[in-house]
């Protein structure tokens, strides 16, 4: 067990850089947002007396589109059921997006809003760890450092286990502290410019806690279920010569076209698109039951096959090919 | 028990054979030269060794174990330096030793430590920064502080300036030599390494041409440097002219019926290296 934290934290020291900075910089930008709007920008104080949902007219929404993409929009939405209107505050970067939530009247959306926020840095954080992916079992064999890693006592299948593991679950830690921190910032001027509401009914509204446990959850889950895509990625790194990324993207495409053209159908596609991981998955709004339903689906089950059966071809290419 | 017992390693790369038929035994606490010219299959046989590549036919084990089907249990026991730099050049010193030390169990931390106060080595740089002379001096350091009973060393001082060379022997010799431990060394520079040597082998088309101790060498083999006007005696292995005269070298040929054509004496690794390499059955 000891070796293969060694292995794991030699991992994260290579690519903290890579996995540190882009969520880093996704929260500077949000945070820089919200100050804008707290600070500097207009704060824009709109009233929606929603008798009706017909009284919220395309002229509203033209209006907030006008305004700085980044503030604090006071929006009061009476819902129905309630005598007195309920005001709350958001931070959001999209105005428009924002307001047509709120324009159903629903306080309850605070979670989804956030949800929505969190889609960029599990977008950004895919994007780095499939390329992350390659990288692991590529740049040893092109520095040649593959031959210090293997004059040690340790196993390929470890190795590669322990660099799978990594791209999966560790590598995306730093994404998931900024995405908790980005939603504790909201929440927190959320609550901070609250008038109407006290502190217990914009925490409830926001779902903080389940919102947490989705976004935990949900990076576990995508791990999973992204699992032969990753595998994919490592294989090519740990065969190819040069082009890692070219052959990665290729190979598969011309064989989808084989494929089509062939026997006129789309398993291959249809497997890799869906196993880029579902939005629910990026947001961590699945919840807890839509994740196991993920995890319990036939789709899943041939997809860690499929992880399996390439990660046991990277452990045997890692044994056969050397530095390049 | 041998350290390394090859016989009739043959590794084939399409047409070429770059092992055929390589035979290498290395008892305990010997220091064995591994010499032969580029494409010889020293190289191959040195990963073959390390448990880096397969075998078309042929027995290898080392230490007891199969190299390639044992590699992760074999590296326990063996330490490798190559020629060039191998260490990651990312990573920084001191987490160097730490990985070293996390997965190691032979390794001894505080002596890798006391052997890097030594040098100028930075512990908190990474290796990039470092000189080729101090990435050498801080592999050295993370392998001679491995607890090993065989190390490999391919090429270790190449492109290094005589000083560095010269400490790197000196290092080898005063650090880890000792007892039962045992090094495989190839180099080009073989009059370099001529002096820590106690054992032989000369490598030509993946094929063992000489394996000797240093002291069967010097019993067995004898230079001629012919006086003017002799001819030399028959059954030389291999013969060049020289500013000093015309040179001669011979196996089990009595010194003293050499001695009556000219000079004799024992020849140095490089003239019998030559000798045997252009001699077409010696």
């Amino acid at each position: 067990m000891h070796n293969f934290i060694t292995l794991v934290n030699r991992e994260w020291q290579e690519h903290r850089n890579t996995f540190l900075f882009p969520p880093a910089i996704i929260l500077a930008l949000i945070v820089i947002a919200v100050l804008l709007g707290v600070t500097l920008g207009e704060k824009v104080k709109l009233q929606f007396e929603l008798d009706s949902k017909r009284d919220i007219s395309p002229s509203s929404f033209q209006q907030l589109d006008n305004r700085p993409a980044a503030g604090l929009y006071r929006v009061a939405a009476r819902e129905d059921g309630y005598s007195q209107p309920r005001t709350m505050h958001v931070a959001q970067y999209n105005t428009a997006s924002t307001l047509s939530e709120l324009a159903d009247a629903d306080v309850g959306k605070l979670p989804r809003i956030l949800d929505e926020l969190t889609f960029p840095f599990f977008l950004v954080l895919i994007l780095v760890s499939l390329s992350a992916a390659i990288s692991v079992t590529y740049d040893e064999r092109k520095d040649r450092s593959l031959l210090f890693w293997k004059s040690m006592p340790v196993d390929d299948t470890e190795t590669i286990l322990s660099k799978f593991v990594f791209v999966s679950w560790v590598a995306p830690l730093a994404t998931v502290a900024a995405v908790v921190v980005a939603r504790l910032l909201l929440v927190g001027v959320a609550s901070v410019y609250s008038t109407e509401l006290d502190l217990g009914e914009v925490w409830g509204n926001a779902q903080v806690w389940s919102g947490f446990f989705g976004v935990i959850t949900g990076f576990l889950t995508l791990g999973l279920w992204i699992a032969p895509i990753y595998a994919w990625l490592m294989l090519v790194g740990a065969v190819v010569p040069k082009s890692p990324t070219l052959i990665a993207l290729l190979s598969p495409l011309v064989v989808m076209w084989l494929e089509w053209l062939f026997f006129d159908s789309r398993h291959l596609f249809s497997f890799v698109v869906s196993h880029i991981a579902p939005k629910t998955l990026y947001s961590g709004s699945a919840g807890f039951t839509g994740q196991l339903d993920l995890l319990l689906s036939a789709n899943f089950a041939i997809g860690l096959a499929v992880a399996a059966l390439l990660l046991a071809m990277t452990v045997y290419a890692r044994r056969r090919f050397n530095e390049i | 028990m041998n350290v390394i017992d090859a016989r009739q390693l043959v590794k084939r790369y399409g047409a070429n054979a770059a092992l055929d038929g390589f035979d290498l035994q290395v008892p305990p606490g010997r220091i064995v030269g591994l010499i032969g010219p580029n494409g010889s299959g020293k190289t191959t046989a040195l990963k073959a060794v390390l448990g880096l590549t397969t075998l078309d036919s042929g027995e290898l084990v080392i230490n007891g174990l199969t190299p390639w089907t044992h590699r992760a249990q074999l590296m326990a026991e063996v330490a490798y330096i190559p020629d060039t730099g191998i260490l990651p050049r990312w990573m920084r010193v001191s987490d160097l030793v730490d990985y070293v030390a996390g997965v190691h169990t032979r390794f001894d931390r505080a002596r890798a430590e006391a052997m890097l106060a030594r040098t100028d080595i930075n512990a908190s740089r990474p290796v990039r920064v470092l000189s080729k002379g101090m990435q050498v001096q801080l592999h050295l350091a993370l392998i001679l502080a491995i607890n090993a009973r065989l190390l490999v060393l391919d090429e270790p001082t190449l492109g290094l300036d005589v000083l560095f060379r010269e400490q790197f022997y000196d290092t080898l010799l005063n650090d880890y030599f000792e007892g039962e431990r045992s090094i495989l060394i190839t180099t080009h520079e073989v009059r370099e390494i001529e002096h820590v040597l106690t054992d032989v082998v000369f490598m030509a088309r993946g094929k063992s041409r000489l394996a000797a101790s240093i002291d069967e060498i010097r019993e067995q083999y004898t230079k001629l440097t012919l006086t003017t006007g002799n001819t030399p005696l028959e059954g030389f292995i291999g013969r060049r002219q020289t500013l000093a005269g015309v040179e001669c070298i011979y196996r089990n040929v009595p010194r003293d019926v050499l001695a009556r054509a000219g000079a004799v004496s024992v020849p140095d690794l490089v003239e019998l290296f030559v000798a045997i390499m252009e001699a077409p059955h010696a």
